[in-house]
């Protein structure tokens, strides 16, 4: 008796096995190649063989090292051991490996430079026509370096007040690495400033240089104030944006943001044309647009955003927000979120 | 009998095989479910029993609220407290310097905070006085202080009578903590993180 029920047991035991394996698809194959997008310009196209359709899977900056892009293919196996590294072009991209991550497959594909400067697609492609399966396509180009002659029409004429965070006596948020907030955020105002007044905007920041803007050692709402004040004082101030790096306890809270106050739609409109264009060039996660009860969003009487540009204190965003290139980006980013704003308007 | 649990025994190592062999995504549900589960805190249960030295031991259930890792919203959380010697204010308070347990998110109060006080005002705005490593120790963001501001207000809000929360550090009011919200007035529940 006890014979028969430990038989059946072990052969339940079997079927469970067997129902869990069979319906997990697997990854059959990889293969790249090096395609001209135009005379002087290359891509890689990379081609990952899947036996199943309508795979899930998700292609993003890793949040955790801003040089690699990070596939997941969710609830796959691997099929051999041969995918588990493979070195591609070295200039577009370096290498590719696939392990797995518990139900997952991750690939992570390796850059020899910022991933924020990576353009990159994929798509799933069925192929009826051939065997069952699909294949998941990417391709990657890196992107040549922007000077910062923008045409940005629709900004000539307006009156746009930008305020850097923090500065002098307070530091902001400081990262791991020590960068400090106030550093990051007049780097990047000043590129954006460049840019708005170039074409023909006039712009008004509430510091300059590392200072604070009502008085050393001020409080928080003295200071704050002082910043609303630059944007009520002038006229015509037809949009306010504040720049900023966010900071949160847990260092792997990572992304983009951007905050305006509730009851205006001009400033949820602004903030969802600079957050868009923010992501569209950065890749980092983004956190959307959200509404704050923020000081200088809720005292001034113009449309008014804070952009949260990333996390400084993630290490990786940190050494991103660092960067001359990454700040140049989000600048680029900004300004054109700005134009479409006074395009639409 | 032995066959009888052996039987059982493997009935039992099925079952658990089963219920843990394929399943997947069924995390969410749960934190799904706490953060529709928004009730008057202090409203659940206010059994009351008199100790011998004729006080009142007041147990009352609480519902606080802690921020997820990526500090995108708040997540409910439960507890029980006792309000011998305490107010229910200041207990929830404490129970949220106290930082959250094992899968209920991440702590976000600067080190060492201290709570002084509590009081609440005729038009329920409650007043929360903490010491200086309250504002000292913040390490700063919008997300941080919105998580921070907004895991204490949305807490204090679950009592039905409370309106608003007003901060002070020191006994003194406290106007903005790092350049983002404006902390001038009352704060609101802040819902569009619930």
């Amino acid at each position: 008796m006890s014979k028969k029920i430990i038989f059946l047991f072990l052969s339940l035991m079997f079927l469970v096995q067997a129902v869990c394996s069979a319906s997990v698809p697997t990854v059959r194959d990889f293969r790249y190649s090096i395609l001209k997008a135009s005379a002087d310009e290359n891509y890689l196209h990379m081609e990952i063989k899947l036996d199943s359709v309508n795979q899930k899977y998700n292609l993003q900056v890793n949040p955790d090292n801003n040089k690699q892009l990070l596939l997941t293919i969710f609830n796959t196996r691997l099929k051999n051991d041969n995918l588990k590294q493979i070195d591609l072009d070295g200039t577009i991209a370096q290498q590719i490996s696939f392990q797995q991550k518990g139900n997952d497959i991750q690939a992570v594909i390796s850059l020899p430079y910022n991933a924020g400067l990576a353009d990159y697609k994929s798509h799933l492609l069925s192929q009826e026509r051939h065997l069952s399966g699909s294949a998941l396509t990417i391709d990657v180009k890196k992107m040549p370096n922007k000077p910062n002659n923008m045409s940005l029409s629709a900004v000539a004429g307006h009156t746009i007040v930008l305020d850097p965070g923090h500065g002098g006596s307070d530091s902001g948020a400081v990262g791991p690495d020590g960068i400090m907030e106030k550093t990051i955020t007049l780097a990047v105002a000043q590129k954006v400033y460049n840019i708005l007044v170039s074409n023909g905007a006039a712009v008004v920041m509430t510091r300059t240089t590392d200072k604070d803007v009502y008085a050393p050692n001020d409080s928080a709402a003295e200071e704050l104030q002082a910043r609303v004040n630059v944007a009520e004082f002038l006229k015509n101030t037809d949009i306010f944006i504040s720049i900023h790096a966010n900071s949160f306890t847990n260092p792997t809270a990572n992304g983009t943001e951007t905050f305006y106050y509730g009851p205006s739609y001009q400033g949820q409109q602004l903030a969802s044309f600079v957050q868009s264009e923010m992501i569209q060039a950065n890749g980092l996660t983004d956190r959307g647009t959200s509404e704050a009860n923020f000081y200088v969003l809720k005292h001034t009487s113009m449309p008014s955003i804070l952009i949260e540009l990333a996390f400084i204190s993630n290490y990786n965003e940190e050494s991103l927000l660092n960067s001359d290139t990454f700040q140049t980006l989000m600048a680029q980013a900004i300004c054109r979120g700005i134009n479409k704003y006074f395009q639409a308007e | 009998m032995n066959q009888l649990r052996a039987v059982l025994a493997a009935l039992l190592v099925i079952g658990l095989l089963i219920t843990a062999g394929c399943g997947t995504g069924q995390e969410n549900s749960q934190s799904e479910q706490q953060n529709n589960q928004i009730t008057a805190n202090g409203l659940a249960d206010t059994k009351s029993k008199s100790s011998a030295s004729g006080q009142q031991l007041k147990k009352v259930k609480l519902i606080i609220y802690f921020p997820n890792e990526n500090g995108e919203k708040l997540l409910a959380a439960d507890r029980t407290v006792n309000l011998a010697g305490t107010d229910k204010y200041s207990a929830a308070v404490n129970e949220l310097l106290q930082g959250p347990k094992k899968g209920e998110g991440t702590n976000v109060i600067p080190k060492n905070t201290q709570l002084l006080n509590t009081g609440i005002d005729n038009a329920g705005i409650v007043t929360v006085n903490f010491n200086n490593a309250f504002v000292k120790n913040f390490t700063g963001g919008s997300t941080g202080e919105l998580m921070l501001i907004g895991s204490i207000v949305d807490t204090l809000t679950n009592f039905q009578e409370v309106k608003a929360v007003r901060f002070y550090v020191e006994g003194k009011p406290l106007d903005a903590l790092s350049g983002h919200m404006d902390l001038t007035a009352p704060v609101t529940r802040i819902k569009n993180i619930l």
